[in-house]
């Protein structure tokens, strides 16, 4: 399906429009409420949380040697990646030295980007997803829709549905007993389990050490029971400090769910010690670049590597609560999405999903690491029909757009011609309210109209103001 | 060796792109609702869902057996540190590597550990593994009895993890964990249902 398509699918899901617009209020709401009510100064934090990625940014590739050294003297096994393919086969090599054919994995965004349960797969691993909302779309062969929620767009009666047809157990319509199904399919899966998989928030330079976030406990269970723990972490995760890491924990939870803590924050520095009972013999951490470096060399959009992936910009973002996550065709959907999905993956690939934003600002006001996500979506934008190109990845393989380009000539002429923007606003005035039957067979209008309400023009700005009292028109 | 090609293209990157800062601080700047530390802790871990006891040192074992027999809950997971309390329900002494005890221990009905620390600003409590106290006792089990001395509940997530650094040395626990209450999700309508793969029920005795 092309994007085309697929968003128009999306904003005509009346079922998906339900599901998600309801549970984005509700974050919304949430979020306010807790900051207004109960935290100081919020915006003096967002300010020291940005100043926080932002210094361990400029400090990469120092910190990431500490961590490497502080968490291998704890006896932590670190790996690099480059790309990709390199983070997949040494995952997939830990399990094939360890003769493991099965993987418990909680939640990461970062083996969604690299695509490991598919790759995995191939390989004859199965990858089982253990979070309650990856476990539901699993289930389908569905990417998550969200970063936080994965699988927000179901209501309870699909996922009765989809239980019942893959678990082959009764049709529940009660969230708790759907719980219910989902804990005791998944017991058994952790009784068994030799290597689990998951994620990082933090790594801790000074500690070697990583932090975990959860609510539900598959994360603690796949990195516990396990004799085995494999976590990916991007190579920006790392921050120098517990410190640090408490400050970004302050403002990624209140963003991310309007909640002041999770449930579990799970601090591991090591694999099970001679005296300890239980807990995994090997930990590895898979450092994954996969792209970052090159965003880290753009200075209008290094600053996207500071996203601590709370998803608040898209509880916030308008055109997200229409159409989903899934219909923005990449790993990372929303704001931030379409901010790194054409730097990671290439802008030929995802540049059109920057068309998707309105620009209304909300994302960047409420992202809790003050990153300029408006400023980044209109200069992707640009770069896209610019002379001078930035090596952005993939931008070569743009087609040209010479019509875009003509188009904005002309306006720039007729909007710096004082005589001439007068005569269009005359012309607009007169004759713009007759566009609407005509709007499905105007090219620009047609596509505009297929998924937009047709725009309200008014262009008697001229006239009101020499109607107003006391104005001398000239 | 990929190592050596990240690290080049990230000085490279920062060579370009050179980006400076100062470090951010951090503040606590939650507003308690009590005055009190341990009255704010108090309040705290309830919203969270946990159910607080508060009891003394003498009187600890009565506060367990009536959970227990509240509870109706048959057979209990131990630290050793815990093996000699006096209760009628079956005891499992924690003593062994998790290999040999898997089976029995996907089974047990109620964990009681000692927590480490307590969390005021965010009512949450904190414990780290060690040769006495493996982690799946605060995972493994439906219902959790969680003891915390008044006297170690510490600000916020800062100066507790101070606290365990100063308290080991230059090691740290294999895993610390700081623990809000029941295990929960809200994957499904966004709607919070307590019990997923952690406890559903978590009490804590504050002493
Ligand atoms: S860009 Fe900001 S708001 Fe969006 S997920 Fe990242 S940290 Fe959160």
């Amino acid at each position: 399906m092309n994007p085309r398509q697929l968003i128009h699918e999306k904003v005509n899901d009346k079922q998906l429009n339900k599901n998600l617009e309801y549970v984005m209020y509700q974050l919304q709401g949430n979020r306010k409420k807790l900051i207004s009510e109960r935290y100081g100064d919020w915006e003096a934090l967002r300010e020291e949380g940005k100043k926080v990625k932002q210094n361990a940014l400029s400090r990469l590739p120092e910190l990431l040697e500490r961590f490497e050294k502080n968490a291998t003297a704890n006896g932590i096994k670190v790996h690099w990646s480059k790309d990709n393919d390199e983070a997949n086969e040494i995952i997939l090599n830990i399990a094939k030295e360890n003769n493991i054919n099965k993987i418990l994995k909680g939640k990461s965004m970062a083996s969604e980007e690299i695509g490991l349960n598919h790759y995995l797969e191939k390989k004859g691993i199965k990858a089982i997803e253990t979070d309650l909302g990856e476990v539901i779309i699993q289930l389908i062969g569905e990417p998550p829709v969200h970063i936080v929620v994965p699988a927000i767009h179901k209501n309870r009666f699909e996922v009765g549905e989809i239980f019942e047809k893959h678990l082959h157990v009764e049709r529940y319509t009660e969230i708790e007993d759907l719980n219910r199904v989902a804990r005791t399919y998944l017991r058994e899966e952790f009784h068994q389990l030799k290597m689990g998989l998951s994620g990082v928030n933090f790594a801790i330079a000074d500690e070697g050490a990583i932090w975990l976030l959860e609510n539900e406990g598959n994360g603690r269970m796949s990195t516990t029971v396990s004799d085995i723990h494999v976590a990916i972490c991007g190579i920006e995760k790392v921050v120098e400090s517990f410190d640090n890491a408490v400050l970004l924990n302050t403002l990624l939870i209140p963003s991310a769910t309007g909640q002041s803590v999770t449930t579990y924050n799970n601090i591991i520095t090591s694999p099970r010690k001679e005296s300890d009972l239980d807990g995994p013999k090997e930990v590895h951490v898979v450092l994954l670049d996969n792209g970052r470096s090159g965003i880290l060399s753009k200075k209008r959009y290094s600053a996207s590597l500071r996203c601590i992936r709370c998803g608040t910009c898209m509880n916030h973002c308008p055109v997200y609560h229409k159409i989903g996550g899934h219909a923005y065709g990449a790993t990372y959907p929303g704001p931030i999405g379409e901010v790194i999905s054409p730097l990671l993956f290439g802008i030929d690939k995802y540049g059109y999903t920057l068309n998707l934003c309105s620009l209304c600002g909300n994302c960047a006001e409420v992202c809790p690491v003050k990153i300029p996500l408006t400023d980044m979506i209109r200069d992707l934008r640009n770069e896209k029909v610019k002379d001078n190109k930035d090596d952005i990845l993939g931008i070569n393989n743009l087609p040209k757009n010479n019509a875009e380009r003509k188009n904005m000539e002309i306006f720039a002429e007729v909007a710096t011609n004082p005589k001439k923007w007068q005569r269009l606003m005359w012309f607009i005035d007169k004759f713009a309210p007759f566009g609407k039957p005509f709007a499905p067979f105007i090219n620009g209008l047609k596509q505009w109209t297929t998924c937009r309400a047709y725009p309200k023009m008014d262009a008697s700005f001229h006239k009101k103001i020499k109607n107003m009292q006391g104005v001398k028109y000239e | 060796m990929s190592k050596e090609i990240i690290l080049n293209n990230v000085k490279n990157a920062l060579n370009k792109n050179p980006l400076q800062s100062n470090s951010g601080v951090y503040t606590d700047i939650l507003k308690p609702i009590e005055n009190d530390m341990v009255q704010e802790y108090k309040r705290g871990q309830e919203v969270n869902k946990a159910i607080l006891i508060e009891s003394t040192k003498d009187d600890l074992e009565n506060a367990i057996k009536s959970i227990l027999e509240k509870e109706n809950i048959k057979q209990v997971l131990l630290p050793k540190s815990l093996q000699d309390i006096s209760i009628t329900q079956e005891k499992i002494i924690y003593n062994k590597p998790v290999d040999e005890l898997r089976n029995t221990l996907f089974q047990v009905e109620c964990g009681i550990f000692e927590a480490n620390y307590g969390v005021s600003n965010l009512g949450i409590f904190s414990v780290a593994s060690n040769s006495d106290q493996p982690r799946l006792l605060s995972l493994i089990t439906k219902y959790n009895i969680v003891l915390l001395k008044k006297e170690n509940i510490k600000e916020n997530l800062s100066t507790t993890l101070q606290a365990y650094k100063k308290e080991n040395g230059d090691k740290l626990p294999t895993n610390i964990l700081f623990i809000a209450g029941p295990s929960r999700t809200a994957d499904i309508e966004f709607q919070v249902v307590l019990g997923v793969h952690g406890p559903q029920i978590v009490y804590v005795i504050l002493y």
